[in-house]
């Protein structure tokens, strides 16, 4: 085993290897890598994640560990090249979030936060909110089950108040 | 920091959210600060329209940091005979959603419609936003689309001091008339201003100025001047000017000695009628020699260093869509990469044929001792800016002349860039290089330099070189 894997064990006890360039996209697990708390025999529990968000997760690191390496290597890279590389990034995020449902995306994000991986945060809080564009509050409760429990009278109270948003 | 609603009791991990997984998540189980995050990313309008969604949501969208009330969408889909009072409705409703909000705003935009210029409404809302609300930036457009011509009723009226808070640091008004200055009382606060579209009178436009004595950035595009006058433009901390005004001016001053970036996007105003106290954009070529076409003078290399993008960034915001025309006089240094980048995304914002481009290189000894170490760390990023065979800036960009002062034939970078503009189909009449001010023996080496540009393979077989 390279030095620079580690292991990360999810809450239902799924082991998996990680290079530790894409485990560091975590700030936590950076933290921990600081303070030298990682055995290296050992796997790092993380109890609020299970195994099939947690491969989710390193999916997503994976992905973006290589970006960021190329983006050291080639400085001066022209635009058209930044452009091209950004755009096929754009496009695997947009693949990555569509594969999944949206009890999947609330794991995730959860996940997300526990772990403080920002730019995943910031993905799939994007991708939720494109699912609340455009739509009625009718549409929306629907769509991510809310339950609606407002009086009828205190429903047209914040409707009437918030007028200019509602047209 | 937050609550955690909805965490399975079941679970074993104490205050940890986990769920067994047989239960499906579901976004109750998200805290407020992540379902604060998701309403970011959402318009204001659509953020407050969630808070009929359920209690837990009624107050989500209260701390959010950036607010932009819009009356537009509203007023397009009303009726017009039933304007005055859906205004009147809906402005109730914005005061309203103001007060509902929570904590400070960082940035606020308002569009509304004319008729509350006049009521008082507006100057109800600037006051909350700024006194209690302290926002640091307010943009305000006045939404003339609905109800007729930009008229008279247009007028701002403000109460005294309207915009004196000291967190306000950002102010942009849109389409409105300026009588009387006394909104603009002690606005030494504002770093910002943009007055776009706006009708005024000079002697007002020169007071408002006066009193926003620490203006950095001034955006001024006059639709009309009410009288004809002289504009006095003295601000000593101002960096960057961008100016239009098709109403006749008889004199203008701008005494800025900081003054890095002059945009004359279009004036009028005889040349000997305008005078500029400005050491640091002083060019060879202005609005006037180049036939009062539009004028950009930038003077990349004496910018600090954070300013540069900030700078930049506004130029860019500040068209939209819409590509320059015109002319463009910059100072720069092209040995440093980053000066050469910001030239090139400047050149880029010309989206046809540009008509002049003076270029006043940078390379007095003081200044390559003082970036000695600059240099050197850009050493390979420099080496690939002139070594690769793409065009520069781009393969798309064409300008008519280009004049180069103060070109060392002793540089081998500046040689190198001008090379540039001979080889490739970027210039499609003259170069010009300036040494008819050199010494002797100064001019004897940068024309035998010149002579040897002459020599390299010309992308436009009509380009011609000169001295001058």
């Amino acid at each position: 085993m390279s030095s620079n894997m580690i292991m990360l064990k999810s809450s239902d006890g799924a082991s998996f290897e990680i290079e530790e360039a894409a485990a560091r996209k975590s700030k936590i697990i950076a933290n921990m890598i600081e303070v030298e708390c990682v055995d290296e025999d050992k796997a790092i529990p993380l109890q609020n994640v299970t195994g099939n968000i947690l491969a989710l997760v390193i999916e997503y690191c994976n992905k973006h560990i290589v970006d960021d390496d190329d983006d050291v290597a080639t400085e001066e890279a022209s635009e058209e090249e930044e452009e091209a590389k950004k755009k096929k990034v754009d496009d695997w995020e947009a693949e990555f979030m569509n594969s999944m449902s949206l009890e999947t995306m609330f794991e995730l994000l959860l996940a997300a936060n526990y772990l403080n991986i920002k730019s995943l945060i910031d993905l799939v809080c994007q991708t939720i909110a494109n699912n609340i564009k455009d739509k009625t509050p009718e549409e929306v409760r629907k769509i991510f089950s809310i339950e609606n429990d407002f009086t009828p009278e205190e429903e047209e109270e914040i409707r009437k108040e918030n007028a200019w948003a509602f047209g | 920091m937050t609550t955690q609603s909805s965490s399975s009791p079941s679970e074993p991990s104490g205050n940890t959210v986990q769920y067994p997984v047989e239960q499906a998540a579901e976004i109750s189980h998200l805290p407020d600060h992540l379902l604060e995050k998701i309403l970011e990313e959402l318009s204001t309008q659509e953020a407050v329209k969630t808070s009929v969604l359920s209690t837990r949501w009624e107050n989500l969208w209260k701390r959010r940091m950036h607010l932009c009330l819009d009356m537009r969408k509203i007023m397009e889909t009303t009726p017009t005979e039933h304007l005055r009072s859906a205004s009147v409705r809906f402005a109730e409703s914005i005061t309203k959603t103001l007060s509902n909000h929570l904590g400070r705003l960082e940035s606020c935009t308002i569009r509304h419609t004319p008729s509350l210029c006049r009521d008082g409404t507006l100057g109800r809302w600037i006051q909350t936003v700024t006194s209690e609300k302290q926002t640091k930036e307010l943009t305000l457009v006045n939404y003339t689309g609905c109800l007729g011509h930009f008229d008279g009723h247009n007028s701002l009226q403000l109460p005294p001091s309207a915009f004196s808070y000291p967190s306000l640091t950002s102010l942009s008004l849109t389409r409105y008339s300026l009588i009387g200055t006394h909104a603009f009382n002690n606005c030494c606060n504002l770093k910002t201003l943009k007055l776009l579209n706006i009708i005024a009178y000079v002697s007002d436009l020169n007071s408002v100025l006066a009193a926003c004595s620490s203006l950095e950035v001034l955006i001024l595009h006059i639709t009309s001047l009410r009288t004809c006058g002289g504009l006095k433009i003295e601000n000593k901390n101002l960096e960057v000017l961008q100016i239009s005004c098709p109403s006749k001016i008889h004199t203008m001053i701008v005494n800025a000695t900081h003054l890095e970036i002059l945009d004359m996007r279009y004036i009028y105003c005889r040349r000997h009628s305008f005078i500029l106290v400005a050491p640091k954009v002083r060019f060879n070529r202005n609005y006037w020699v180049a036939r009062s076409f539009p004028h950009l003078s930038f003077n990349i290399s004496s910018l600090a260093e954070e300013k540069k993008s900030i700078w930049l960034e506004l130029l860019v915001s500040q068209f939209h869509n819409m590509k320059r025309a015109g002319s463009l006089s910059v100072n720069i240094d092209v040995r440093n990469t980053k000066e050469v980048e910001i030239l090139k995304e400047v050149i880029l914002l010309w989206g046809e044929e540009m008509k002049e481009l003076e270029i006043v290189f940078k390379n007095d000894d003081a200044a390559s001792r003082e970036e000695e170490g600059e240099c050197s760390t850009n050493g390979r990023a420099y080496g690939n800016l002139w070594d690769d065979e793409k065009p520069f800036p781009d393969a798309y960009f064409y300008v008519s002349t280009v004049r180069m002062y103060n070109f060392s034939g002793s540089s081998e970078e500046e040689f190198a860039f001008a090379s540039r503009f001979v080889t490739q189909d970027t210039v499609m009449d003259k170069l010009m290089i300036e040494t008819s001010t050199y010494p002797p023996t100064k001019k004897f080496i940068t024309e035998a330099k010149v002579a040897m540009l002459m020599e390299l393979p010309r992308g436009n077989d009509d380009l011609t070189i000169e001295c001058f």
